[in-house]
């Protein structure tokens, strides 16, 4: 390889390498998550970073059956940091709180439901920059008639954990 | 040292693969000067297998009021985000048209039905695996190693050109001399 070669070569990295890192500022897309139909990752702007919440789920709950953890432990930023994790509860009964600075909120899982119920959650993280980012994911409250609810608290749910930092905050018709 | 033939050669690929490098950089800084509305990171395999994550879709301005099903479009969700999904069916309602939109990869059409007013454009093309790189660049260790590095080495690279020619300068004064 001459020198002048390689200099083509190291140039076309620096080229490309700087376009790609200033050009997405406008140019990044996100696409619904294929895993269940419904929810969605977000827009994220790679100038500034790239940031993806997801909400998890979807979720499926037996009625009366105490708290739901809603996970959003996979949201991400590529650059900076999440700071915020902020839920609200888009449709459907029930509630629950959260600590904004943790990827967790807890659904209060309704006491009596006629039948399948769903809840829309919708996740907002915040990152360092003041980006947002939203997810949704499903909840379905599962009538449990016949069903030991001791025993599918046990199994299906987390407990809250201990408050580690930040104000409690509620959403949805929870106002604990 | 290798011939006049093979110099020739290898200083035609490096001006090609950077000719590839500039027109890839122009879609992502500047796709307006292709004509295009946008270039988008794909971000999930909704759409797979024709367009997957890490892909790069360069998003063209349409006619947002007379697309068809089966056209791949791109949109902005109320909420902001911006989705790229197939119309699977245009449904006229009494406010206009509506577009009920889906991933290839998804077994459901999307909860809410698109408007025209959402709709950024159309896929015009696909350039795979491109928005890797752009991910990566944006993470410091991208950007050292995509601009950092090879801006130091180009540097290096000049700075010991200019030390060898003035050194081989000096040579040809010292010879001249004797």
């Amino acid at each position: 390889m001459t020198v002048r070669t390689f200099r083509f070569m190291i140039a076309a990295v620096i080229v490309l390498g700087l376009a790609a890192f200033l050009g997405a500022g406008s140019t990044t897309a996100t696409f619904s998550d294929a895993h269940d139909g419904q929810g969605s990752l977000t827009a994220t702007d790679k100038f500034f970073g790239s940031l993806t919440a997801d909400a998890g789920g979807s979720y499926t709950v037996q009625e009366g059956s105490g708290w739901l953890t809603l996970d959003a432990s996979k949201s991400s930023s590529a650059q900076g940091t999440i700071q915020r994790y902020d839920w609200t509860l888009l449709s459907g009964p029930g509630g629950g709180w959260y600590y904004p600075s943790q990827p967790y909120a807890y659904y209060d899982v309704p006491t009596d439901v006629q039948g399948p119920t769903q809840a829309v959650v919708e996740l907002t993280v915040t990152n360092n920059k003041g980006e947002t980012a939203t997810d949704t994911a499903t909840i379905t409250i599962q009538d449990a008639n016949g069903i030991n609810a001791a025993s599918v608290r046990s199994a299906t749910n987390a407990s809250p954990g201990r408050k580690r930092g930040g104000t409690r905050q509620t959403f949805g018709n929870n106002t604990g | 040292m290798p011939g006049p033939s093979l110099r020739r050669a290898g200083n035609l690929l490096g001006l090609v693969v950077l000719a590839v490098a500039v027109v890839l950089a122009v879609l992502l800084v500047a796709p307006g000067l292709v004509g295009a509305e946008a270039s988008l990171v794909v971000k999930s395999d909704s759409m797979s297998p024709a367009i997957s994550a890490g892909d790069v879709v360069v998003v063209t301005g349409a006619d947002a009021t007379s697309l068809s099903a089966g056209t791949v479009v791109t949109y902005r969700e109320p909420g902001g985000t911006v989705v790229t999904h197939r119309i699977v069916d245009v449904v006229e309602t009494d406010d206009g048209i509506r577009y009920r939109t889906k991933g290839d990869a998804n077994e459901e059409p999307d909860r809410v039905l698109v408007t025209p007013a959402q709709v950024r454009g159309t896929v015009w093309f696909t350039i795979p695996l491109l928005g890797h790189l752009v991910v990566f660049a944006n993470t410091k260790l991208g950007l050292a190693l995509l601009v950092i590095v090879p801006a130091i080495m180009l540097a290096g690279s000049e700075l010991y050109s200019l030390y060898v020619d003035a050194t081989s300068d000096q040579t040809n004064r010292d010879g001249g001399r004797q």
